[in-house]
Protein backbone atom coordinates (compact mmCIF):
# COMPACT_ATOMS: atom_id res chain seq x y z
CA UNK A 1 0.00 0.00 0.00
CA UNK A 2 3.11 2.32 1.02
CA UNK A 3 4.48 2.02 -2.64
CA UNK A 4 1.60 3.08 -4.37
CA UNK A 5 1.11 6.10 -2.60
CA UNK A 6 3.90 8.01 -4.88
CA UNK A 7 3.17 8.70 -7.47
CA UNK A 8 6.34 8.01 -9.94
CA UNK A 9 8.73 8.16 -7.14
CA UNK A 10 12.55 9.88 -8.21
CA UNK A 11 14.50 6.66 -9.93
CA UNK A 12 18.23 8.11 -10.71
CA UNK A 13 19.88 6.15 -12.77
CA UNK A 14 22.31 8.33 -13.87
CA UNK A 15 21.25 9.40 -18.01
CA UNK A 16 21.72 12.73 -19.38
CA UNK A 17 17.80 13.39 -18.75
CA UNK A 18 18.59 13.27 -14.80
CA UNK A 19 21.60 15.76 -15.13
CA UNK A 20 19.42 18.07 -17.82
CA UNK A 21 18.16 21.53 -15.77
CA UNK A 22 15.33 21.15 -13.97
CA UNK A 23 14.08 24.25 -15.26
CA UNK A 24 14.30 23.51 -18.59
CA UNK A 25 12.62 19.73 -17.89
CA UNK A 26 9.41 21.82 -16.13
CA UNK A 27 9.22 23.75 -19.26
CA UNK A 28 9.48 21.13 -21.56
CA UNK A 29 6.51 19.71 -19.31
CA UNK A 30 4.41 22.19 -20.11
CA UNK A 31 5.41 22.39 -23.63
CA UNK A 32 4.33 18.88 -23.89
CA UNK A 33 0.80 19.52 -21.90
CA UNK A 34 -0.31 22.11 -24.34
CA UNK A 35 0.50 20.27 -27.35
CA UNK A 36 -1.79 17.60 -25.91
CA UNK A 37 -4.24 20.26 -25.57
CA UNK A 38 -3.78 21.34 -29.19
CA UNK A 39 -3.69 18.23 -31.36
CA UNK A 40 -7.08 17.22 -33.19
CA UNK A 41 -6.15 14.27 -34.83
CA UNK A 42 -5.72 11.12 -33.35
CA UNK A 43 -3.04 9.57 -34.70
CA UNK A 44 -0.30 11.96 -32.77
CA UNK A 45 -2.07 10.72 -29.65
CA UNK A 46 0.23 7.69 -30.82
CA UNK A 47 3.10 10.10 -31.82
CA UNK A 48 3.50 11.32 -28.32
CA UNK A 49 3.21 8.09 -26.71
CA UNK A 50 6.23 7.05 -28.67
CA UNK A 51 8.10 10.16 -27.55
CA UNK A 52 7.64 9.36 -24.32
CA UNK A 53 8.32 5.89 -24.58
CA UNK A 54 11.63 7.22 -26.07
CA UNK A 55 12.32 9.36 -23.42
CA UNK A 56 12.14 6.85 -20.84
CA UNK A 57 14.52 5.01 -22.63
CA UNK A 58 16.77 7.83 -23.15
CA UNK A 59 16.35 8.14 -19.48
CA UNK A 60 17.43 4.34 -18.84
CA UNK A 61 13.79 3.42 -16.88
CA UNK A 62 12.15 0.76 -17.10
CA UNK A 63 8.13 0.82 -18.48
CA UNK A 64 6.98 -0.68 -15.14
CA UNK A 65 8.24 2.22 -13.47
CA UNK A 66 5.49 4.43 -15.43
CA UNK A 67 3.30 1.20 -15.07
CA UNK A 68 3.49 1.64 -11.10
CA UNK A 69 2.44 5.35 -11.00
CA UNK A 70 -0.37 4.63 -13.39
CA UNK A 71 -1.94 2.02 -11.45
CA UNK A 72 -4.08 3.50 -8.72
CA UNK A 73 -5.47 5.83 -11.74
CA UNK A 74 -6.63 2.98 -13.54
CA UNK A 75 -9.68 3.22 -12.27
CA UNK A 76 -10.46 6.74 -12.66
CA UNK A 77 -9.16 6.19 -16.03
CA UNK A 78 -11.73 3.44 -16.85
CA UNK A 79 -14.70 4.81 -15.53
CA UNK A 80 -14.30 7.93 -17.24
CA UNK A 81 -13.68 6.40 -20.23
CA UNK A 82 -16.57 4.45 -19.72
CA UNK A 83 -19.13 7.37 -19.01
CA UNK A 84 -17.98 9.53 -21.76
CA UNK A 85 -18.83 6.48 -24.06
CA UNK A 86 -22.08 6.31 -22.83
CA UNK A 87 -23.55 9.82 -23.02
CA UNK A 88 -21.88 11.92 -25.01
CA UNK A 89 -23.95 13.24 -28.22
CA UNK A 90 -23.45 12.38 -31.43
CA UNK A 91 -25.06 11.55 -34.76
CA UNK A 92 -24.00 8.40 -36.27
CA UNK A 93 -25.73 6.10 -33.50
CA UNK A 94 -24.10 2.12 -33.39
CA UNK A 95 -25.36 0.93 -30.28
CA UNK A 96 -29.11 2.26 -28.43
CA UNK A 97 -30.37 0.79 -24.76
CA UNK A 98 -32.81 3.63 -22.60
CA UNK A 99 -30.53 6.93 -22.21
CA UNK A 100 -27.45 5.03 -23.28
CA UNK A 101 -26.07 5.87 -26.51
CA UNK A 102 -22.81 4.62 -28.51
CA UNK A 103 -22.54 6.48 -31.06
CA UNK A 104 -19.34 6.81 -33.17
CA UNK A 105 -18.44 10.78 -32.36
CA UNK A 106 -18.61 9.97 -28.87
CA UNK A 107 -16.23 6.69 -29.06
CA UNK A 108 -13.82 9.10 -30.46
CA UNK A 109 -14.14 11.44 -28.27
CA UNK A 110 -13.61 8.97 -25.39
CA UNK A 111 -10.65 7.99 -27.09
CA UNK A 112 -9.22 11.25 -27.46
CA UNK A 113 -9.60 11.87 -23.80
CA UNK A 114 -8.43 8.80 -22.42
CA UNK A 115 -5.47 9.20 -24.11
CA UNK A 116 -5.03 12.77 -23.22
CA UNK A 117 -5.04 12.44 -19.13
CA UNK A 118 -3.03 9.09 -19.73
CA UNK A 119 -0.19 11.27 -21.71
CA UNK A 120 -0.41 13.65 -19.11
CA UNK A 121 0.24 11.65 -16.36
CA UNK A 122 2.89 9.77 -18.15
CA UNK A 123 4.66 12.91 -19.01
CA UNK A 124 4.54 14.34 -15.54
CA UNK A 125 5.41 11.20 -14.22
CA UNK A 126 8.35 11.34 -16.23
CA UNK A 127 9.83 14.61 -14.54
CA UNK A 128 9.23 13.40 -11.07
CA UNK A 129 11.20 9.75 -11.87
CA UNK A 130 13.92 11.90 -13.59
CA UNK A 131 14.24 14.70 -10.97
CA UNK A 132 14.94 14.65 -7.54
CA UNK A 133 12.83 16.34 -5.27
CA UNK A 134 15.11 19.04 -4.31
CA UNK A 135 16.39 19.72 -8.09
CA UNK A 136 12.08 20.10 -8.92
CA UNK A 137 12.01 22.71 -6.27
CA UNK A 138 15.23 24.59 -7.41
CA UNK A 139 13.31 24.27 -10.94
CA UNK A 140 10.43 26.00 -10.12
CA UNK A 141 11.68 28.48 -7.84
CA UNK A 142 13.47 29.35 -11.26
CA UNK A 143 10.77 29.21 -13.28
CA UNK A 144 8.83 31.81 -10.79
CA UNK A 145 11.49 33.91 -10.82
CA UNK A 146 9.84 36.28 -13.07
CA UNK A 147 7.32 36.78 -10.45
CA UNK A 148 9.75 38.58 -8.18
CA UNK A 149 8.77 41.53 -9.87
CA UNK A 150 5.32 41.67 -8.80
CA UNK A 151 6.62 40.49 -5.47
CA UNK A 152 5.66 37.12 -5.23
CA UNK A 153 7.61 35.39 -2.32
CA UNK A 154 8.99 32.99 -4.39
CA UNK A 155 11.77 31.72 -2.79
CA UNK A 156 9.31 30.61 0.19
CA UNK A 157 7.19 28.74 -1.84
CA UNK A 158 9.71 26.77 -3.13
CA UNK A 159 10.99 26.26 0.45
CA UNK A 160 7.27 25.02 1.69
CA UNK A 161 6.95 22.55 -1.29
CA UNK A 162 10.64 21.22 -0.75
CA UNK A 163 9.47 20.73 2.80
CA UNK A 164 6.35 19.51 1.47
CA UNK A 165 7.67 16.85 -0.83
CA UNK A 166 10.40 15.96 1.73
CA UNK A 167 7.61 15.13 4.24
CA UNK A 168 5.87 13.12 2.15
CA UNK A 169 7.52 9.64 3.04
CA UNK A 170 7.99 10.50 6.91
CA UNK A 171 4.15 10.91 6.96
CA UNK A 172 3.57 7.33 4.90
CA UNK A 173 5.86 5.78 7.86
CA UNK A 174 4.74 7.53 10.71
CA UNK A 175 0.75 6.50 9.38
CA UNK A 176 2.21 2.66 9.37
CA UNK A 177 3.79 3.18 12.70
CA UNK A 178 0.50 4.56 14.31
CA UNK A 179 -1.91 2.23 12.72
CA UNK A 180 0.31 -0.67 14.12
CA UNK A 181 -0.08 0.86 17.67
CA UNK A 182 -3.83 1.60 17.08
CA UNK A 183 -4.15 -2.13 16.01
CA UNK A 184 -2.49 -3.61 18.94
CA UNK A 185 -4.86 -1.68 20.93
CA UNK A 186 -7.53 -3.07 19.49
CA UNK A 187 -8.46 -1.35 16.47
CA UNK A 188 -9.82 -2.68 13.00
CA UNK A 189 -9.08 -0.99 10.01
CA UNK A 190 -10.54 -3.42 7.56
CA UNK A 191 -13.83 -4.29 8.56
CA UNK A 192 -17.27 -2.32 9.19
CA UNK A 193 -19.36 -0.55 6.98
CA UNK A 194 -17.90 2.88 4.70
CA UNK A 195 -18.76 5.07 7.32
CA UNK A 196 -17.41 3.35 10.32
CA UNK A 197 -14.44 2.49 8.31
CA UNK A 198 -14.07 6.39 7.91
CA UNK A 199 -14.64 7.14 11.61
CA UNK A 200 -12.11 4.12 12.39
CA UNK A 201 -9.06 6.28 10.98
CA UNK A 202 -9.74 9.12 13.61
CA UNK A 203 -7.13 6.95 15.84
CA UNK A 204 -4.70 7.62 12.99
CA UNK A 205 -5.46 10.84 11.80
CA UNK A 206 -5.19 12.81 15.48
CA UNK A 207 -1.93 11.66 16.41
CA UNK A 208 -0.68 11.89 12.66
CA UNK A 209 -1.82 15.93 13.23
CA UNK A 210 -0.44 16.20 16.57
CA UNK A 211 3.48 14.89 15.60
CA UNK A 212 3.26 16.70 12.10
CA UNK A 213 2.86 19.92 14.24
CA UNK A 214 5.47 18.78 17.00
CA UNK A 215 8.12 18.54 13.57
CA UNK A 216 6.67 21.28 11.72
CA UNK A 217 7.56 23.61 15.38
CA UNK A 218 10.93 21.74 15.54
CA UNK A 219 12.02 22.21 12.39
CA UNK A 220 11.35 25.95 12.13
CA UNK A 221 13.09 26.25 15.61
CA UNK A 222 16.08 24.18 13.76
CA UNK A 223 16.26 26.34 10.91
CA UNK A 224 16.31 29.58 13.05
CA UNK A 225 19.05 27.88 15.32
CA UNK A 226 20.88 27.79 11.98
CA UNK A 227 20.05 31.37 10.68
CA UNK A 228 17.03 31.24 8.83
CA UNK A 229 16.27 34.79 7.62
CA UNK A 230 13.97 33.69 4.58
CA UNK A 231 15.11 34.22 0.80
CA UNK A 232 17.02 37.51 1.14
CA UNK A 233 20.03 37.73 -0.08
CA UNK A 234 20.40 33.65 0.01
CA UNK A 235 22.61 31.93 -2.06
CA UNK A 236 22.44 28.59 -3.15
CA UNK A 237 24.70 25.33 -2.62
CA UNK A 238 24.01 23.76 -5.95
CA UNK A 239 24.65 26.27 -8.43
CA UNK A 240 23.88 25.09 -11.68
CA UNK A 241 24.03 26.68 -14.80
CA UNK A 242 22.34 25.63 -18.44
CA UNK A 243 24.94 24.48 -20.72
CA UNK A 244 25.08 23.85 -24.27
CA UNK A 245 23.89 20.33 -23.34
CA UNK A 246 20.58 21.50 -21.79
CA UNK A 247 19.96 23.96 -24.90
CA UNK A 248 20.17 20.88 -26.96
CA UNK A 249 18.11 18.64 -24.85
CA UNK A 250 15.21 21.69 -25.34
CA UNK A 251 15.63 22.20 -28.89
CA UNK A 252 15.03 18.66 -29.41
CA UNK A 253 11.91 19.13 -27.54
CA UNK A 254 10.72 21.96 -29.21
CA UNK A 255 11.35 19.84 -32.32
CA UNK A 256 9.27 17.08 -31.04
CA UNK A 257 6.56 19.26 -29.75
CA UNK A 258 6.12 20.64 -33.40
CA UNK A 259 4.30 18.47 -35.29
CA UNK A 260 1.29 19.29 -32.58
CA UNK A 261 1.78 22.91 -33.67
CA UNK A 262 1.57 22.22 -37.39
CA UNK A 263 -1.67 20.30 -36.73
CA UNK A 264 -3.21 22.63 -34.58
CA UNK A 265 -2.77 25.28 -37.35
CA UNK A 266 -3.50 22.89 -40.13
CA UNK A 267 -7.14 22.37 -38.19
CA UNK A 268 -7.86 26.35 -37.96
CA UNK B 1 4.77 -18.87 43.86
CA UNK B 2 2.40 -20.96 41.13
CA UNK B 3 4.28 -23.32 38.41
CA UNK B 4 5.75 -21.96 35.53
CA UNK B 5 3.96 -22.07 32.75
CA UNK B 6 4.69 -21.20 29.43
CA UNK B 7 2.84 -18.82 27.43
CA UNK B 8 4.68 -17.87 24.18
CA UNK B 9 6.90 -20.09 22.09
CA UNK B 10 8.73 -19.93 19.43
CA UNK B 11 10.42 -22.53 17.33
CA UNK B 12 12.73 -21.73 14.18
CA UNK B 13 10.83 -18.15 13.19
CA UNK B 14 12.55 -16.49 10.65
CA UNK B 15 11.07 -13.31 8.93
CA UNK B 16 11.96 -10.95 6.12
CA UNK B 17 10.63 -7.66 5.37
CA UNK B 18 9.09 -7.04 1.47
CA UNK B 19 9.90 -10.01 0.40
CA UNK B 20 10.14 -10.53 -3.39
CA UNK B 21 10.83 -6.60 -3.65
CA UNK B 22 14.20 -5.32 -4.12
CA UNK B 23 13.76 -3.92 -0.82
CA UNK B 24 13.94 -7.38 0.61
CA UNK B 25 15.90 -7.27 4.06
CA UNK B 26 15.73 -10.25 6.37
CA UNK B 27 15.43 -9.07 10.29
CA UNK B 28 15.17 -12.86 11.87
CA UNK B 29 17.47 -16.12 11.67
CA UNK B 30 15.98 -19.20 13.58
CA UNK B 31 14.69 -17.36 16.63
CA UNK B 32 13.57 -20.04 19.52
CA UNK B 33 12.27 -17.94 22.56
CA UNK B 34 9.58 -19.45 25.15
CA UNK B 35 7.89 -16.77 27.68
CA UNK B 36 6.81 -18.24 30.79
CA UNK B 37 3.98 -16.99 33.02
CA UNK B 38 4.93 -13.81 35.59
CA UNK B 39 8.18 -13.70 33.84
CA UNK B 40 10.56 -10.14 32.93
CA UNK B 41 12.73 -10.92 30.04
CA UNK B 42 14.21 -8.67 28.43
CA UNK B 43 16.06 -8.10 24.82
CA UNK B 44 18.94 -6.18 24.43
CA UNK B 45 21.08 -5.82 20.96
CA UNK B 46 21.84 -3.06 18.29
CA UNK B 47 19.60 -0.98 16.63
CA UNK B 48 18.50 -3.44 13.51
CA UNK B 49 18.78 -6.19 15.37
CA UNK B 50 15.54 -7.44 15.12
CA UNK B 51 13.94 -6.55 18.86
CA UNK B 52 11.56 -4.48 17.30
CA UNK B 53 10.61 -7.06 14.94
CA UNK B 54 10.57 -10.07 17.21
CA UNK B 55 8.33 -7.80 19.28
CA UNK B 56 6.03 -7.22 16.33
CA UNK B 57 5.64 -11.31 15.74
CA UNK B 58 4.57 -11.98 19.58
CA UNK B 59 1.81 -10.04 18.80
CA UNK B 60 0.85 -11.11 15.47
CA UNK B 61 1.59 -7.75 13.90
CA UNK B 62 3.42 -9.75 11.19
CA UNK B 63 3.88 -13.41 10.66
CA UNK B 64 6.56 -15.60 10.24
CA UNK B 65 8.13 -16.52 7.05
CA UNK B 66 9.27 -19.87 8.57
CA UNK B 67 9.12 -21.64 11.76
CA UNK B 68 5.62 -21.07 14.12
CA UNK B 69 4.48 -19.38 17.42
CA UNK B 70 2.34 -21.09 19.53
CA UNK B 71 0.55 -18.74 21.74
CA UNK B 72 -0.86 -21.41 24.76
CA UNK B 73 -3.06 -18.78 26.46
CA UNK B 74 -7.14 -19.27 27.41
CA UNK B 75 -9.22 -17.95 24.55
CA UNK B 76 -6.87 -17.17 22.04
CA UNK B 77 -7.04 -19.85 19.73
CA UNK B 78 -10.20 -20.67 17.65
CA UNK B 79 -12.39 -24.41 17.45
CA UNK B 80 -9.27 -25.46 15.41
CA UNK B 81 -7.04 -24.60 17.49
CA UNK B 82 -5.48 -21.88 15.57
CA UNK B 83 -4.67 -18.49 16.60
CA UNK B 84 -7.10 -15.61 16.21
CA UNK B 85 -5.21 -12.24 15.54
CA UNK B 86 -7.75 -10.09 17.26
CA UNK B 87 -7.79 -12.48 20.39
CA UNK B 88 -3.65 -12.70 20.45
CA UNK B 89 -3.50 -8.53 19.87
CA UNK B 90 -5.71 -8.32 23.64
CA UNK B 91 -4.08 -11.12 25.33
CA UNK B 92 -0.39 -9.74 24.16
CA UNK B 93 -0.31 -6.26 24.77
CA UNK B 94 2.10 -4.60 22.92
CA UNK B 95 3.37 -0.94 23.93
CA UNK B 96 5.20 0.51 21.07
CA UNK B 97 8.36 2.82 21.14
CA UNK B 98 6.95 6.31 21.85
CA UNK B 99 3.74 5.36 22.72
CA UNK B 100 2.55 8.84 23.66
CA UNK B 101 2.17 9.24 20.21
CA UNK B 102 -0.92 7.27 19.81
CA UNK B 103 -3.54 8.94 22.39
CA UNK B 104 -5.92 10.73 20.27
CA UNK B 105 -9.04 11.00 22.77
CA UNK B 106 -10.11 13.85 24.01
CA UNK B 107 -9.57 12.66 27.79
CA UNK B 108 -7.44 10.58 29.10
CA UNK B 109 -11.01 8.23 30.50
CA UNK B 110 -11.30 8.22 27.07
CA UNK B 111 -8.26 6.99 25.44
CA UNK B 112 -7.52 4.33 27.83
CA UNK B 113 -11.03 3.10 27.20
CA UNK B 114 -10.57 2.90 23.53
CA UNK B 115 -9.08 -0.70 23.93
CA UNK B 116 -11.77 -2.13 26.21
CA UNK B 117 -14.28 -0.76 24.05
CA UNK B 118 -12.94 -2.32 21.05
CA UNK B 119 -13.45 -5.88 22.62
CA UNK B 120 -16.71 -5.23 22.94
CA UNK B 121 -17.29 -4.50 26.83
CA UNK B 122 -20.05 -2.38 28.24
CA UNK B 123 -19.81 0.82 29.50
CA UNK B 124 -19.45 -0.61 33.09
CA UNK B 125 -16.46 -3.07 32.61
CA UNK B 126 -15.20 -0.28 31.00
CA UNK B 127 -14.47 1.89 33.38
CA UNK B 128 -13.79 -0.79 36.00
CA UNK B 129 -10.78 -1.35 33.42
CA UNK B 130 -9.86 2.24 32.83
CA UNK B 131 -9.45 2.58 36.77
CA UNK B 132 -7.77 -0.45 37.63
CA UNK B 133 -5.35 0.30 34.60
CA UNK B 134 -4.86 3.69 35.83
CA UNK B 135 -4.09 2.84 39.18
CA UNK B 136 -1.67 -0.22 38.53
CA UNK B 137 -0.18 2.77 36.36
CA UNK B 138 -0.23 4.97 39.49
CA UNK B 139 -2.39 7.66 37.51
CA UNK B 140 -4.18 10.17 39.71
CA UNK B 141 -7.76 10.09 39.22
CA UNK B 142 -7.97 13.52 38.71
CA UNK B 143 -5.88 13.24 35.78
CA UNK B 144 -8.45 11.09 34.34
CA UNK B 145 -10.82 14.05 32.96
CA UNK B 146 -8.08 15.95 31.67
CA UNK B 147 -7.17 16.43 27.76
CA UNK B 148 -4.01 14.31 27.43
CA UNK B 149 -1.82 16.62 25.70
CA UNK B 150 -1.76 18.89 28.98
CA UNK B 151 0.23 16.13 30.22
CA UNK B 152 4.05 15.84 30.61
CA UNK B 153 5.98 13.44 28.20
CA UNK B 154 6.34 10.59 31.15
CA UNK B 155 2.67 10.90 32.45
CA UNK B 156 1.51 10.43 28.76
CA UNK B 157 3.65 7.63 28.26
CA UNK B 158 1.99 5.88 31.28
CA UNK B 159 -1.18 6.60 30.06
CA UNK B 160 -0.71 5.07 26.90
CA UNK B 161 0.23 1.53 28.72
CA UNK B 162 -2.60 2.28 30.71
CA UNK B 163 -4.37 1.91 27.41
CA UNK B 164 -3.01 -1.50 26.82
CA UNK B 165 -3.30 -2.84 30.18
CA UNK B 166 -7.04 -1.88 30.02
CA UNK B 167 -7.28 -4.98 27.91
CA UNK B 168 -6.22 -7.18 30.38
CA UNK B 169 -3.18 -8.50 28.58
CA UNK B 170 -1.56 -11.51 29.98
CA UNK B 171 2.06 -10.85 28.68
CA UNK B 172 2.73 -7.03 28.31
CA UNK B 173 5.48 -6.33 25.32
CA UNK B 174 7.05 -3.07 25.83
CA UNK B 175 9.21 -1.49 23.01
CA UNK B 176 12.01 0.73 24.70
CA UNK B 177 9.33 1.59 27.78
CA UNK B 178 12.37 4.18 28.90
CA UNK B 179 13.43 5.76 25.80
CA UNK B 180 13.87 9.66 26.25
CA UNK B 181 12.91 9.60 30.12
CA UNK B 182 14.75 11.03 32.98
CA UNK B 183 16.52 9.28 35.05
CA UNK B 184 13.97 9.69 38.54
CA UNK B 185 11.30 8.37 35.71
CA UNK B 186 13.18 5.32 34.81
CA UNK B 187 13.17 4.20 38.20
CA UNK B 188 9.31 4.77 38.97
CA UNK B 189 9.26 2.75 35.40
CA UNK B 190 10.85 -0.19 36.69
CA UNK B 191 9.09 -0.36 40.26
CA UNK B 192 5.70 0.00 37.87
CA UNK B 193 7.04 -3.20 35.85
CA UNK B 194 7.88 -4.88 38.93
CA UNK B 195 4.55 -3.86 40.73
CA UNK B 196 2.68 -5.40 37.26
CA UNK B 197 4.22 -8.74 37.29
CA UNK B 198 2.97 -9.07 41.35
CA UNK B 199 -0.37 -7.44 40.84
CA UNK B 200 -1.47 -8.95 37.78
CA UNK B 201 0.66 -12.30 37.46
CA UNK B 202 1.72 -11.02 34.09
CA UNK B 203 4.36 -12.06 32.15
CA UNK B 204 6.66 -9.07 30.83
CA UNK B 205 8.71 -8.84 27.45
CA UNK B 206 10.45 -5.78 27.26
CA UNK B 207 13.58 -4.61 24.69
CA UNK B 208 15.73 -1.78 26.29
CA UNK B 209 19.23 -1.00 25.62
CA UNK B 210 19.77 0.01 29.42
CA UNK B 211 21.69 -2.95 30.94
CA UNK B 212 21.32 -1.92 34.56
CA UNK B 213 17.67 -1.99 34.21
CA UNK B 214 17.64 -4.95 32.45
CA UNK B 215 20.43 -6.54 34.96
CA UNK B 216 18.00 -5.32 37.55
CA UNK B 217 14.29 -6.38 36.46
CA UNK B 218 14.82 -9.31 34.34
CA UNK B 219 14.36 -13.01 35.05
CA UNK B 220 15.98 -13.81 31.63
CA UNK B 221 17.80 -11.59 28.96
CA UNK B 222 18.40 -12.69 25.50
CA UNK B 223 21.35 -10.58 23.48
CA UNK B 224 20.12 -10.06 19.54
CA UNK B 225 22.57 -9.55 17.15
CA UNK B 226 21.81 -9.71 13.05
CA UNK B 227 18.46 -11.14 13.51
CA UNK B 228 19.86 -13.70 15.69
CA UNK B 229 19.70 -14.62 19.48
CA UNK B 230 23.45 -14.63 20.38
CA UNK B 231 22.98 -15.03 24.06
CA UNK B 232 20.60 -16.11 26.87
CA UNK B 233 20.20 -16.65 30.27
CA UNK B 234 19.35 -15.08 33.45
CA UNK B 235 21.32 -11.37 33.98
CA UNK B 236 24.53 -12.86 35.58
CA UNK B 237 24.86 -15.75 33.45
CA UNK B 238 24.60 -13.11 30.63
CA UNK B 239 26.94 -10.31 32.05
CA UNK B 240 29.48 -12.60 33.57
CA UNK B 241 30.02 -13.98 29.62
CA UNK B 242 31.88 -10.56 28.91
CA UNK B 243 33.79 -12.47 26.25
CA UNK B 244 30.19 -12.91 23.62
CA UNK B 245 29.14 -9.38 24.56
CA UNK B 246 32.47 -8.02 23.65
CA UNK B 247 32.20 -10.04 20.29
CA UNK B 248 28.51 -8.60 19.77
CA UNK B 249 29.36 -5.56 21.01
CA UNK B 250 26.06 -5.27 23.15
CA UNK B 251 27.95 -3.63 26.24
CA UNK B 252 28.66 -4.32 29.15
CA UNK B 253 27.68 -3.89 33.41
CA UNK B 254 30.83 -1.96 34.38
CA UNK B 255 30.86 -4.17 37.73
CA UNK B 256 30.97 -7.29 36.28
CA UNK B 257 34.51 -6.16 34.09
CA UNK B 258 35.58 -4.52 36.97
CA UNK B 259 34.60 -8.36 38.62
CA UNK B 260 36.58 -9.26 35.59
CA UNK B 261 39.48 -7.90 36.16
CA UNK B 262 39.62 -8.08 39.61
CA UNK B 263 39.54 -11.48 39.69
CA UNK B 264 42.57 -11.73 37.18
CA UNK B 265 44.65 -10.02 40.49
CA UNK B 266 43.62 -12.85 42.87
CA UNK B 267 40.36 -11.27 44.23
CA UNK B 268 37.41 -14.10 44.93
CA UNK B 269 34.32 -13.64 43.31
CA UNK B 270 31.36 -16.48 44.35
CA UNK B 271 29.24 -14.12 42.02
CA UNK B 272 29.21 -12.17 39.20
CA UNK B 273 28.03 -8.80 40.65
CA UNK B 274 25.54 -7.15 38.68
CA UNK B 275 25.31 -3.51 41.22
CA UNK B 276 28.13 -1.49 42.37
CA UNK B 277 26.80 -2.68 45.99
CA UNK B 278 26.87 -6.00 45.07
CA UNK B 279 30.33 -5.59 43.75
CA UNK B 280 31.55 -3.69 46.89
CA UNK B 281 30.29 -6.73 49.34
CA UNK B 282 32.15 -8.86 47.21
CA UNK B 283 35.25 -7.32 47.25
CA UNK B 284 34.70 -6.88 50.97
CA UNK B 285 34.03 -10.74 51.47
CA UNK B 286 37.87 -11.14 50.23
CA UNK B 287 38.90 -8.85 53.24
CA UNK B 288 36.96 -10.87 56.12
CA UNK B 289 34.80 -8.04 56.03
Amino acid sequence: MVNDIILGQYMPTGSFIHKASPKLKIISLFLFTFSLFLIKDSYLYFYFLAVAFIILKLARLRASYLLRGLKPLIFIFVFTFVLNIMFSEGDKLLWEWGIIKITEEGLLYSFKFFMKVTLLVIYATLLTLTTSPVELSDGIEDCLRPLKLVKFPVHEFSLMMTIALRFIPTLVMEIDKIKRAQEARGANFSEGSLTERAKNFVPILIPLFITSFKRADELAIAMESRCYMGGEGRTRFRRKKDGAADYLMFIAVLAAVFPALVNFLASL
Amino acid sequence: MSVKKTLISLKNVSFTYNRGLPTECAALFGVDLDIFSSEIITLIGHTGSGKSTLVQLLNSQQTPDSGEIKWHIEGVCDAKGLPVRRRVCSAVGLVFQYPEDQVFEETVYEDIAFGPRRLGKNSEETEKAVFKAAELMGLDKQILYKPPFELSGGTLRKVAIAGVLAMEPRVLVLDEPMAGLDPKSCDGFAKLLLGLRECLDLSIVMVSHNLEYAAALSDKIYCMSGGRIVLSGDPREVFSNIDKLEEFQIGFLPSAVIARDLSGRGIKFEKTPLTAEELATEILKNYGK
